[in-house]
């Protein structure tokens, strides 16, 4: 174990000791490099943060996604402030609620409505549960190795589940158009919903873009057979358009979900649907202690404002297009040909004939030891935040770890 | 599952992870050899089911086979695998037939005290497990049986067979301390292969346990995992997701044997 996280390691000690696992969930380390990369961190600011051994990074996980700004930014830290004098938390939700939902009923335009939560999870559940109260139906379609939270419907994990929690969810595989179209005439008339990503984002896996005509073809389908089309919008949602992935790719869904960048690192998540399925939302059951929370709204709408306003879409596809270009140089220049997957702004790079990720997980530590932060085994995001001097300078650190490693 | 589907689970659990233990043993055992002596000795253990399995000692090695081909000079045959559960567990009524060696009940009697060291190896007292070496080895055999047990599960257990379907191929080694305590498995389209030792390639994925105290604790669903992994208890190189999927179906083992035989 390195040295360089000796506080981050003491900390994991104490935790593992009251906490199970230690640290849970998709931040623990087991999933990135344990004993190599920090486990806590303690400030960041702009495209950086700090771990509680003063290390500095330059992120390129952006909190796994919802720093779409740059930490810290001060006109959302003003707006979280203003916010807060007033209240966040109180019976009722308050004007923000109301603001929010206009707003993104005005950019998002297939959708009608919005519902409100903090997690991504929450949304996309509630969500297969307006599907099947408007079809009446049980079943629901998704993508193999697609992530939409940890509700025993979809979690990653195996522990604590029983067969009847899936019993009505089938898989189809990313770009696969023949393996849908069995399952949809397999289950006739059973299936309540599609739940489907603007492009495949697996983890310990390369990210996959759409085939021309799947995600249209799936579209059509679902109307065909009245199948509501769910887009999972929480990882690419506000990195790639501000109203809605579906908008780049070509196709229309009934319902979205977003998260993650909507707020800046606030925890809020929304769910958005067609007038149709409105009565069928407003009867699913929908609530939480603090989903009505004003702060996160206020910053959400100051960050969808942001987001337009210094045309920060335009700005992270180009700085991804950069990180993409320099990290492929790099590899040719070491013979170790690198892929970049996924749409610039929220990137991922592997090495070609890496498949058990044992290359890639020292590359990820070296660079973690000059200063970077890059996931082995997740996508990795760009903010606003992230300029061509931080790439210029994670380019010239790839390039000596690449030397040392090759 | 209904019960006999997981009577099947567990006969093959025993035949098939358990018996091949007694490999093992003998490298590491004198008792072991003691009781066998010189004369070469073989048993095979058949269940109506079909599922069959023996031992073949000759010249201090013991060699395990799964469907022997080979005639054993000594063989048990069982009206239902319930009865292969009941003799290995200890719990229940087993009356095996011998249809070979009956000439010769010896050999059986050798067999007998072979299993009761093999248990006592398996599910030692407390206090044998304050010598270092005797739990070095405990472990060691438990290691094993629970590879080999992996491979069973995987290829005939629905639930574990759905997990490893979305698992990626590749060779899994684990090591406990150092290279001399290892053992392997390896996974390719839904079939699983396990070995003894360390394999020879390149592992996807290497699974090295800090000690045997950290691997009996895993191996026995009593280890907090996550946190091993995070203070670096246990170190994790390579294929996650493969090391995940095979943890998976490990983590199934004490379903069908007693926590004891089960890791």
């Amino acid at each position: 174990m390195s040295d360089k996280f000796s506080k981050s390691l003491e900390l994991f000690h104490r935790a593992a000791e009251v906490v199970p696992g230690g640290i849970y969930g998709h931040m623990s380390p087991v999933t990135t490099l344990p004993g190599r990369s920090p486990y806590y961190a303690a400030r960041a600011k702009g495209c950086r943060y700090e771990d509680v051994d003063g290390n500095e990074y330059i992120d390129f996980l952006c909190g796994y996604g919802p720093i779409v700004l740059g930490y810290q930014h001060p006109e959302i830290e003003e707006a979280a402030e203003k916010q807060r004098r007033e209240g966040d938390c109180f019976n009722h939700p308050t004007e923000r609620m109301v603001e929010l939902a206009e707003m993104l009923t005005e950019r998002v335009d297939f959708a009608d409505w919005a519902v409100f939560g903090k997690n991504g999870g929450d949304v996309t559940t509630w969500a297969l549960q307006v599907a099947r109260e408007k079809t009446g139906r049980k079943k629901v379609l998704k993508l193999r190795g697609s992530y939409h939270g940890v509700d025993p419907w979809c979690t990653p994990g195996h522990a604590g589940l029983i067969d009847e929690d899936r019993a009505h969810i089938h898989e189809f595989s990313w770009n696969d158009l023949q393996e849908f179209h069995d399952l949809v005439y397999q289950f006739e008339d059973e299936v309540a919903a599609v739940i489907i990503t603007p492009f495949h984002h697996p983890a310990f896996g390369d990210s996959e873009m759409p085939a021309e005509g799947f995600l249209s073809s799936i579209e059509s389908t679902c109307r065909e057979r009245g199948i509501i089309l769910i887009l999972d919008d929480i990882r690419a949602g506000f990195r790639l358009s501000t109203g809605g992935s579906h908008q780049v790719f070509g196709f229309t869904p009934d319902m979205i979900c977003f998260c993650k960048a909507i707020g800046n690192g606030y925890p809020i998540s929304a769910a958005m649907g067609t007038n149709q399925l409105k009565v069928a939302a407003s009867r699913v059951f929908l609530t939480g202690s603090y989903w009505n929370s004003a702060v996160p709204m206020a910053v959400a709408k100051k960050c969808i404002q942001i987001l337009e306003r210094d045309q920060v879409i335009d700005h992270i596809d180009k700085i991804g297009k950069l990180l993409f270009q320099g990290l492929r140089e790099l590899g040719q220049k070491y013979n170790r040909p690198i892929k970049a997957s996924g749409p610039p702004a929220v990137p991922f790079a592997t090495f070609e004939g890496d498949e058990n990720f044992r290359f890639m997980q020292k590359f990820c530590a070296g660079m973690m030891e000059q200063g970077v932060y890059l996931h082995p085994h997740h996508n990795w995001f760009i903010s606003a935040a992230h300029q061509e001097a931080d790439i210029k300078e994670t380019l010239q650190k790839a390039d000596l770890v690449l030397k040392d490693l090759v | 599952m209904n019960e006999s589907e997981k009577e099947h689970l567990r006969c093959r659990l025993f035949l098939h992870a358990v018996l091949p233990a007694m490999e093992d043993l003998f490298k590491y055992s004198a008792s072991a050899q003691e009781i066998v002596g010189e004369r070469p000795f073989s048993i095979a253990f058949k269940s109506r089911s079909g599922l069959c399995s023996a031992l073949f000692i000759e010249d201090g090695v013991c060699r395990w086979e799964k469907d022997p081909v080979k005639l054993s000079s000594h063989a048990l045959t069982f009206m239902s695998d319930s009865q292969i559960n009941a003799l290995f567990s200890g719990e229940g009524f087993s009356l095996p037939i011998p249809t070979r060696g009956f000439l010769q009940p010896t050999g059986f009697r050798r067999f007998s005290k072979l299993s009761d060291l093999l248990q006592v190896h398996l599910e030692p007292e407390k206090e044998a497990l304050q010598n270092k070496e005797f739990f070095e080895a405990h472990v060691r055999l438990l290691l094993g049986v629970a590879l080999y047990g992996v491979r069973e599960l995987g290829e005939h257990e629905d639930d574990s067979r759905r997990i490893l379907a979305h698992t990626p191929n590749g060779v899994a080694q684990f090591i406990i301390g150092d290279e001399s305590k290892a053992a392997w498995v390896s996974l390719r389209n839904g079939k699983l292969d396990a070995g003894k030792g360390i394999y020879e390639g390149s592992p996807d994925t290497t699974i090295t346990f800090t000690n045997a105290s950290i691997a009996l604790g895993a191996l026995q669903n009593d280890l907090d995992v996550m946190a091993a992994v995070g203070k670096g208890d246990i170190k994790v190189d390579g294929s996650v997701r493969l090391a995940d999927g095979l943890g998976f179906v490990m983590e199934r083992i004490p379903m069908y044997l007693p926590a004891k035989q089960a890791s």
